[in-house]
């Protein structure tokens, strides 16, 4: 409180006229400091970016070539999480971890949440699996690429036709993977959730756009995208029981063809995570059914399984590694001529598919198969693709299509199986639609 | 991002009425001759004045008491003895002011000084935890006394509170000492913290850390710094200030009291006031600690674990910490030594005065390996160039390394001894689950910072009645954080895995933080009251540049460097936010009993949407010191004040939620690609919280007894909510938006009492108790938002719930599966039984205490001798211990998961979420504090050339007194006091080092 003097009316008269003043002078100062604020206000709140990418610096054609990688790149990293998360739905691992997440997700328990995670960023242990999301995003980013592409032209982007080849292949091996897997799923947050069907035949779209788009370009990365795609459009076309036009794209892709997903040590997010997760972190185990696998007594080349003799990361499980993937780097096949082989038999039965499956074994020196009644060739495609295409995400759409029962009973941790069979589609995709 | 235009509106409106006000005021000194007016104090003959500050109770000497020459600023601070002295104090009568914390204030003192005289004026001052006079800083322009604040203010005398307490860092001091604000609990290993909850936490998504300011600049509140090791990163940067430098605290708790910090200020502000010199010769003061950390009763306290002996192939049990021995003869557990020394000279002129200290602690935790190291040096100044000009300067370095006891997942000791198991007895672990805690001890995890924090505040008074002051500021924090597995030993190398060829994670993070703050403020009478206009801008930048390397495949074991290994990798990333905002306070008093107070503040801010360009928050409060009325006359009363405030404030959303963006990493043959980062929204803006807090100071026999009670409503609207991205969106993660609305209230109640007095013996009573609850009342009409397995935040009920599924019945089949399980049906079906396939979750407990409060109790003893015991106690909370959680399902390590006799124990075991069987009521009492100080009297220290002595010994963490709940399906706790520190509301814990016991013998000494 500002103590009070007596004072005479003069004096006050004076103080009144100093106080106007400097009551004046300081009015005038602030708005002089207010407004050298102001006027420095239109740009004193910017922050910059460097470490991040706005959505409309996409629009520029000299991207292009970074659109398909990143189409790319995300597939990839989600087919590496389908390979491994797949492989613990379907048995081909079991679980070997603590993570309460683990559990559920191998038990298929019919109230897990899940699947919704991200890929890998960390070397650390695994979290959320991650199937539907990355799934979703590579599904975007390939779909969103084409687009983009389509809106540029020729003129503004060198090898444009190749570019859009490529991005329509990952699109339709990302339509294919939830196809499979899935009972129903979304292609679009606004539209309803779609049928198995519907998605594999979007599916077939997209590869027939690579296929064509690619025929009308040359060269070996033109033509290794065009058989990538003969493989992938058989695929989904066998799926959809559309087996004659399956086997026509399966006989045209050449012996020995392989076209990989690719992973690197560049980034933990570039890791095999099959490798990963199974051979470095020990939270799966390769399951009992591929263990020690033989034809006719050799050793199934197919099927690399080793004994860790330890237990894995639960210090409870037998840890056995896969070798089919000996690093942190290695690829993962994604199209292969094995696999059109595989198909043509599917498709075609009887002694052409016999002959199929003995030009496979023979290619891993293994002794020929002596063929059968249908059902047995059946039996024996069945068996060959469960081994052929052990660990490349093809085992849970082949128990969905062929009806090969799921794991029941309780696991190794005593942990009941449930009786989901399609995967879950995760809570953050039909909560909100109710 | 945002611009500046709609400040216009809010300075243009400050401008005029700090115009109109002028006029009024001129109008008003013209017509009140006679009437308050400027001292009328020479310019050109000038004394001094002098003297020296007792306790009215004990004598002793007082020491930093505030002295001022009112309508001056001249003043300065008592020394050691109590002495102070203020030369160029203009000839005349002037009136002399003093103020200090937890002392009631005497009247101004009329005094005439004469020209080149010494005029010595002595003072005593009584004790008075409710003074209305006291200087608050934080929440008003400029300061200004407690009786003129329309809100509660919490000013804790931490110099006093350290000459006590064992703390070794800030947020141990301030513990619960504070109505309403929680340490929330820490790890057992030195050199971690936590966070800080005022009022409980109530929002939705974002931090609910309340701001905190050293000095008048904004630094670095991060409660979860450090290496990212299990269970998070845990060092709390508030940790990194020396408790001895810090003279005093004060804590505005909301909305209601914060609204001048506009964004980013609803969870309320915590202000630290460092030490100033003192006029007069230079004083020495050195502090030296010595003490000890330890697990009290570790091993009783520790739960057996159970499974089958493959020995003997029967389920056995054992207690790994009397295993561990057995096998070694060796402790797992050792009691770490802890060495502290604090100096500090201090002393000037009244136009100079200096604080300058240095500390050094070197604390050992519960492991060896698991120490602390922290120097700092701290330089204050205060300069006083003329009458109306004065200039703080508070500059600090800190230089702190801690390393941690805990790594990466699997390489902590605490979980190698909860989860294991005597099925593991002839396994590579003996006993233990992952590895042995040898392997733990291998693993590097530590923090270091070099830290500066300073400022500068400069006062200027050109008139009597109009102040302004400039503060500028920066606190600039460069963390390097470790997690190195050097390549082990061949027989350790079972144990690590993928880290078997050794493996190295390296982090910088470079935090700052810089405060510009401008206010200016008039006063002047007008139609009988003083009225007090203030107007101010304040900028606020934060930069943080992390950059992290990381290193795999080491050729040797010495090699450790990133560089030395095979594969390597690397990133970095920047985030940067700004804030800039305006207010104007108009504030009327009346006669020093009655005040009134509005204000409004204008806030942009770098995280707005672009569509959302400035957030306004208005205040408004009043006060009523009804004991100085003359008609009040209530028997034992003397002190009566009547509070209210409504005041609003905001919490800003995160730096780039508003925006769409795509992340930058590497594609398929190392080319550089870009993925989906996050959703943006346009229209993002800050939530708002309004908040109405009623209260009460009152004091009984002339303050013998003094109460405080403040009761508070809250109300966020805009409630930011991190609505899931629909996958098919393309994006992950969530989208952010102010759908959100969340209720919050509580009642706080503070009694401080004198039950005893007496030359021989007194005995002083202080008791907080505070209530905290809240409510969702909307989520824009978005399902449940789920947090994590078990928590959820759902309409009409707490914020973070925990929320399962409960068996009520449960049958055995003859293989002993568990079957018929039936569960709540949840409020729909009225609770009624369901089977358990079908059971909705149901509602279990809200993850914050919803009371909380403590007791202290100190005695002294022929004045010198202080004895001290401090209680504080929590509840209302449920919390889940995820160790058990594991123990009962995953491990089954538990004895009821090994008996196997409950059928309802079972079908939780087959649930998902498991969490019940590991939720428990949280609630506790802990003895905190048992401390005994001596004050060494005069005549003794001064025979060895000291002014002062005191020793004091002092118990932390002494043990419990009583535990809500003490096992979960019969295995016992080990502590109720544990929570993952990193965490906003989680209320699952796991691994965690259970708190430690420490006792601290504290030496200081004034010179």
């Amino acid at each position: 409180m500002i103590p009070t003097l007596s004072t005479a009316s003069g004096e006050t008269a004076a103080m009144t006229h100093r106080i106007r003043s400097a009551r004046r002078g300081a009015a005038a100062a602030a708005l002089m400091l207010s407004t050298q604020l102001l006027a420095a206000c239109g740009g004193i709140l910017d922050v910059d970016l460097p470490g991040r990418v706005r959505e409309e610096s996409l629009d520029n054609p000299v991207l292009a070539p970074t659109l398909v990688n990143s189409a790319q790149a995300d597939f990839e990293c989600a087919y590496g999480e389908f390979v491994y998360s797949t492989g613990a739905w379907a048995n081909e691992f079991l679980n070997s971890s603590g993570g309460a997440e683990v559990i559920g997700w191998g038990a298929r328990l019919p109230n897990y949440e899940s699947g919704n995670g991200t890929c890998q960023t960390t070397t650390s242990t695994r979290g959320a699996f991650a199937v539907y999301l990355p799934l979703q995003i590579a599904r975007s980013q390939a779909d969103g690429a084409i687009a983009r592409l389509e809106g540029f032209t020729d003129a503004q982007v060198a090898n444009r036709a190749l570019l859009i080849a490529t991005a329509a292949l990952y699109s339709g091996f990302t339509h294919a993977l939830l196809g499979e897997a899935y009972c129903e799923m979304a292609l679009s947050p606004t539209e309803p959730l779609v049928s198995r069907t519907q998605v594999l035949t979007r599916a077939e779209e997209r590869f027939t756009k690579a296929i064509e788009t690619a025929t009308s370009v040359t060269g070996a990365n033109a033509t290794n995208v065009l058989n990538a795609a003969r493989v992938g459009r058989a695929r989904v076309r066998l799926g959809l029981n559309r087996l004659t036009e399956a086997a026509t794209d399966a006989a045209l892709v050449p012996a020995n063809f392989v076209y990989n997903a690719t992973y690197s040590g560049a980034t933990f997010r570039r890791n095999n995570p099959v490798f990963l997760v199974n051979n470095a972190n020990f939270h799966l185990s390769v399951a009992p059914e591929y263990r020690g696998l033989t034809v006719d007594g050799t050793a199934d080349p197919r099927v690399p399984v080793t004994n860790a003799n330890r237990q894995g990361q639960d210090a409870l499980t037998p840890l056995w590694l896969q070798g089919k993937y000996t690093a942190i780097t290695s690829p993962i096949p994604l199209a292969t001529w094995d696999e059109a082989q595989l198909i043509l038999a599917e498709a075609r039965g009887g002694q052409e598919a016999v002959d199929a499956i003995n030009r496979i074994r023979a290619r891993y020196s293994l002794p020929a198969f002596g063929g059968g009644d249908a059902e047995t060739i059946r039996a024996q495609i069945i068996e060959e693709r469960r081994r052929t295409l052990f660990l490349t995400g093809h085992r849970v759409g082949d128990q969905l299509r062929y009806g090969i029962p799921f794991a029941t009973g309780t696991n190794q941790k005593g942990v009941a199986y449930g009786v989901a069979t399609c995967l879950p589609l995760p809570p953050a995709e039909s909560d909100a639609r109710g | 991002m945002s611009n500046c235009t709609p400040f216009v509106a809010t300075l243009v409106l400050a401008i005029q009425f700090q115009a109109a006000l002028g006029a009024s005021q001129a109008l008003s000194a013209t017509s009140t001759a006679g009437g308050p007016a400027p001292p009328a104090v020479s310019r050109v003959f000038a004394g001094t004045v002098a003297g020296k500050v007792t306790d009215e109770r004990t004598g002793e000497a007082i020491v930093g008491v505030h002295v001022s020459v009112v309508g001056t600023a001249l003043a300065t601070v008592t020394d050691a003895n109590g002495q102070y002295r203020i030369t160029g104090v203009a000839a005349g009568n002037v009136m002399l002011r003093l103020r200090r914390i937890g002392y009631q204030a005497p009247p101004d003192r009329p005094i005439t000084v004469v020209d080149n005289g010494t005029v010595t004026v002595d003072f005593t001052l009584a004790m008075a935890p409710l003074s209305l006079d006291a200087l608050v800083v934080t929440g008003t322009p400029g300061g200004t006394q407690v009786r003129a604040i329309g809100n509660a203010v919490d000013r804790l005398d931490m110099a006093a509170a350290a000459e006590l307490s064992p703390a070794v860092n800030v947020q141990q001091l301030l513990g619960q000492r504070s109505t309403g604000v929680i340490s929330l609990p820490n790890s057992g290993m030195v050199g971690t913290g936590s966070a800080i909850r005022i009022r409980g936490a109530v929002s939705l998504s974002l931090t609910s850390q309340p701001l905190i300011y050293v000095d008048g600049v904004r630094v670095d509140n991060n409660p979860s710094a450090g290496p990212n090791i299990r269970q998070g990163r845990q060092a709390s940067r508030l940790n990194d200030f020396d408790p001895e430098d810090i003279e005093s605290m004060e804590i505005i708790k909301g909305p209601a009291a914060a609204t001048l910090y506009g964004t980013e200020a609803s969870n309320g502000v915590i202000q630290i006031i460092t030490k100033r010199g003192k006029s007069g010769k230079p004083e020495l003061s050195v502090t030296a600690r010595e003490g000890r950390n330890w697990l009290n009763n570790a091993e009783q306290r520790l739960r057996y674990v159970y499974g089958v002996n493959p020995n003997t192939q029967q389920v056995d049990s054992v207690n790994l910490i009397a295993h561990w021995r057995s096998l070694t003869g060796e402790e797992i557990f050792t009691t770490g030594a802890m060495h502290g020394v604090d100096a500090s000279l201090s002393g000037g002129t009244d136009a100079v005065r200096y604080y300058v200290s240095g500390d050094y602690l070197d604390n050992t935790g519960l492991v060896d390996y698991n120490w602390q190291k922290n120097a700092g040096l701290r330089a204050n100044m205060s300069l006083l160039p003329s009458s109306n000009w004065s200039v703080n300067v508070t500059t600090a370095f800190a230089r702190n390394e801690t390393r941690f006891a805990q790594a990466a997942d699997q390489f902590g000791v605490w979980e190698m001894l909860v989860y294991g198991s005597p099925a593991l007895f002839n396994s590579a672990t003996q006993g233990f689950r992952y590895a042995n805690p040898t392997v733990a001890s291998q693993v590097d995890s530590r923090s270091k910072i070099n830290r500066f924090t300073g400022g500068v505040e400069i006062k200027h008074e050109p008139l009597p009645w109009l102040t302004h002051q400039l503060k500028a500021g920066a606190d600039i924090g460069m963390t390097t954080n470790q997690i190195l597995f050097a390549r082990p030993a061949a027989e350790y190398a079972t144990f690590y895995g993928a880290r078997s060829v050794g493996e190295k994670t390296l982090e910088q993070v470079n935090a700052n933080y810089t405060t510009l703050d401008y206010a200016i403020t008039a006063k002047a009478p007008l139609f009988g009251f003083e009225t007090s206009t203030s107007v101010g801008a304040q900028y606020y930048r934060k930069q943080t540049t992390f950059t992290s390397e990381f290193g795999r495949n080491f050729p040797t074991a010495d090699v450790t460097t990133i560089g030395g290994a095979a594969t390597t990798q690397a990133g970095e990333d920047y985030v940067e936010n700004k804030t800039l905002g305006f207010y104007v306070q108009e504030q009327l008093g009346w006669k020093d009993r009655l005040y009134l107070t509005a204000a409004l503040r204008g806030d942009g801010n770098s995280a707005f949407g672009r569509d959302f360009k400035a957030a306004y928050y208005p205040k408004f409060s009043a006060t009523w010191v009804l004991s100085d009325e003359p008609f009040f006359n209530v028997g034992a009363v003397n002190t009566v004040r009547l509070r209210g405030a409504w005041g609003q404030a905001g919490q800003q959303p995160d730096a780039y939620d508003a925006v769409t963006l795509y992340a930058p990493s590497t594609g398929p043959g190392d080319s550089p690609i870009v993925t989906p980062g996050s959703l943006g929204n346009p229209t993002l803006k800050p939530e708002r919280s309004t908040e109405l807090e009623l209260g009460i100071d009152l004091g009984f026999w002339n303050d013998r007894v003094t109460a405080t009670y403040t009761r508070y409503d809250r109300r966020t609207r805009d409630a930011i909510v991190r609505q899931p991205v629909l996958p098919s969106e393309g994006f992950p993660g969530v989208r952010v938006v102010n759908l959100g609305e969340v209720k919050a209230w509580g009642n706080e109640l503070s009694v401080n009492a004198r039950v005893l007095e007496g030359n021989t013996l007194s005995w002083d009573l202080g008791v907080n108790y505070a209530t905290a609850k809240n409510r969702i009342e909307s989520l824009g009409g978005l399902p449940p938002i789920v947090l994590s397995a078990s928590q959820e935040h759902r309409v009409g009920y707490p914020v973070g719930g925990s929320w399962s599924q409960k068996v009520l019945s449960a049958s055995f089949t003859p293989t002993g599966a568990p079957t018929n399980a039936m569960c709540d049906g949840g409020v729909e079906a009225n609770h009624a039984p369901v089977p358990c396939a079908d059971a909705p979750k149901v509602y279990w407990g809200q993850p914050t205490p919803t009371w909380q409060g403590s007791v202290i109790n100190t005695f002294t003893v022929m004045r010198n001798l202080r004895l001290s015991a401090l209680v504080d106690f929590q509840g209302g909370m449920l919390y889940e211990d995820g160790e058990i959680q594991a123990g009962h399902q995953n491990f089954r390590n538990t004895a009821q998961s090994n008996r196997g006799d409950d059928p309802i124990f079972a079908a939780y075991q087959t649930l998902v979420p498991r969490a019940p069987l590991g939720f428990f009521d949280a609630g506790f009492a802990k003895l905190r504090e048992l401390s005994v100080s001596y004050t060494v009297p005069s005549s003794v220290v001064r025979r060895f050339g000291m002014q002062r002595a005191s020793i004091s010994g002092a118990w932390r963490n002494v043990g419990l007194v009583w535990q809500a709940q003490d096992q979960i399906w019969g295995t016992k706790l080990f502590d109720s006091e544990m929570r993952t520190p990193g965490s906003e509301l989680g209320s699952r814990y796991q691994t965690m080092i259970p708190p430690a016991s420490q006792v601290v013998f504290t030496l200081r000494t004034s010179f």
